[in-house]
């Protein structure tokens, strides 16, 4: 693992390398896409894993984190969306140049696939591979379960701020994500193939899932039970995904073309 | 302000990240704050707050280092034998040689919640180069104002006695209320912590102590519990204590947030950059 900084002064985005095992090495790269908020907190080390499993089968791996969010540069704050797309096609290219390839698949998990998925769609990014991990299906039902969430874990405190789990959500911010689909917007996302790894069995994983399969026929979706429950604040701080999880999205990304 | 990521440790198997004030600002009497890890979660902190304070020191001048022990957030496990707690110690020291090599820097002050606090508190301990610790939800001791505090509205409840009442008549196991009290974190015996803590003191050591709501079932849940459990420590001049009774153990709350952040830059400020630094 090398930690790295990279992108403009003053707008630095923090990273974190992982180098493939030598006697596996391909020239193939794979760029992660965190979750976003307390999200992003919990699924740290399950990306760490991951991005470790990818590297030891030969894969160029990077994880970053986004403006506003881990230890990269600045706060959330206005037309944060555009900001954490224009990362995404950033930290795109970055391990695209450490690998010395085109050849590259996204992974986003949670929040971090919808904003994947929109990124790519704007065809700044062009990724042979896209995977998507237990993702945001509909901005909307996503805000109102973390409001839910967000007032349960403070006990139903008056809270005048703009935050939900400890992140903020400006008004043009919760806006974008309320008007996200990504079953409508996997239709103009620029991929070759498409897999979906869930974590249960839901109907909006079932609507996205139908969505790609007329979109790439040979999509696929895989539904591996886990234990993590994105709705609930059992746990919350310290709750991980388990191995088969991890090894499924490992595998959905590893595979050769 | 300036960030510089950071490969180091024995093995240089350790990640972190210096928040460096801009030169003009810089209080070279100030020590630098090294951020430990809360738990499992890796250096960047619930809700993002050890980035928020180590920006926000910086504007006042102060350096600081968050990084992750071994196995924890970015950083590999180091290669050396010995259990958890002594590759902790020694990835602290680590960090602490490469920051004084670094940033010509000779005194520190940790700042951890949760674990973080009691390996601040060891750590302190052992190397002199700690001036100072801010600790979150540190160590703690039911005092009998604890017991009366935690106990009695439950006596009073009506609910309470009936259900007891009813798990007597069904022969179910006692109310878990005495159960959930015996899950603690191991803090070892009050008297030995409280000559840990006279050394630091004695040593001219500052400490900062914030508690939350958050282990009031467990430790903690009155505003003087502190002194109360540590009556003998003298002099109190250089302890300050801070009970946030609203807050959960990991200041999900902004408002809660907030008045935390300001209370670890005052106390800085006025501990290492006044008078007293």
């Amino acid at each position: 693992m090398t930690p790295f900084s990279f992108g403009t002064p003053g707008q630095a985005l923090f990273g974190v390398y992982h180098a493939p095992n030598p006697t596996a090495a391909r020239a193939s790269a794979v760029l992660l896409c965190a979750p976003i908020g307390l999200e992003y907190m919990r699924t740290h080390y399950s990306m760490r894993l991951l991005a470790n499993h990818l590297a030891n089968a030969g894969l160029h791996v990077l994880r970053f984190d986004y403006r506003g969010t881990g230890d990269s540069s600045g706060s959330i704050g206005a037309e944060q969306m555009d900001c954490w797309v224009e990362d995404i096609n950033l930290a795109a290219r970055e391990i695209c140049e450490i690998a010395a390839t085109q050849d590259l698949a996204v992974c986003g998990l949670r929040a971090g696939a919808l904003l994947a998925a929109l990124a790519i769609s704007q065809g700044a990014t062009h990724p042979r591979r896209l995977v998507l991990w237990d993702p945001v299906v509909r901005g909307k039902s996503y805000l109102e379960d973390l409001r839910s969430m967000h007032v349960r874990k403070i006990g139903g405190r008056p809270d005048d701020s703009d935050e939900l789990l400890g992140m903020r959500y400006p008004g043009d911010l919760r806006g974008v994500l309320e008007s996200l689909d990504l079953a409508a917007l996997i239709a103009r996302v620029r991929a070759d193939e498409f897999a979906l790894v869930t974590s249960a069995e839901r109907a909006d994983y079932t609507d996205l899932a139908n969505a790609a399969r007329a979109r790439w026929p040979q999509a696929r979706s895989l539904y591996v039970e886990d234990p993590v429950d994105w709705r609930s604040i059992r746990g919350i701080d310290d709750a991980r995904m388990t191995g088969p999880i991890i090894r499924a999205v490992a595998e959905a990304l590893e595979a050769n073309p | 302000m300036k960030e510089v990521v950071c490969r180091f440790g024995r093995d240089l198997h350790l990640a972190g990240v210096a928040t460096l004030p801009d030169p003009a600002r810089a209080d070279a009497r100030a020590p630098l704050v090294l951020m430990l890890n809360a738990g499992l979660l890796h250096r960047v902190g619930p809700h993002r707050i050890s980035v928020v304070l180590a920006r926000k020191l910086a504007e006042a001048g102060i350096a600081s280092f968050r990084f992750d022990i071994g196995g924890r957030g970015d950083s590999e496990t180091g290669t050396d034998a010995g259990g958890d707690e002594q590759q902790a110690q020694a990835d602290i020291l680590d960090a602490m040689d490469f920051a004084s090599r670094r940033f010509q820097v000779d005194r520190f002050v940790t700042f951890g919640l949760c674990s973080g606090a009691d390996r601040g508190h060891a750590m302190a301990l052992n190397d002199a180069r700690i001036v100072g610790g801010i600790l979150l939800d540190g160590h703690g001791f039911r005092t009998t104002g604890y017991y009366f505090k935690h106990y009695l509205p439950r006596l009073l409840r009506v609910s309470v006695w009936l259900n007891l009442l009813k798990r007597k008549l069904a022969r179910e196991p006692a109310d878990d209320v005495v159960a959930e009290l015996n899950q603690r974190r191991p803090f070892g015996a009050r008297e030995v912590v409280a000559r840990e803590l006279q050394t630091l003191v004695d040593r001219g050591a500052r400490m900062l102590y914030v508690y939350t709501g958050g282990v009031s079932q467990e430790y903690y849940n009155y505003g003087g519990q502190f002194w109360d459990m540590f009556r003998e420590l003298e002099p109190r001049g250089r302890i300050a204590v801070e009970y946030f009774p609203e807050s959960d153990h990991t200041f999900t709350h902004a408002g809660d947030r907030g008045k935390m952040l300001n209370t670890v830059a005052n106390w800085m400020r006025v501990n290492f950059q006044g008078a007293a630094g």
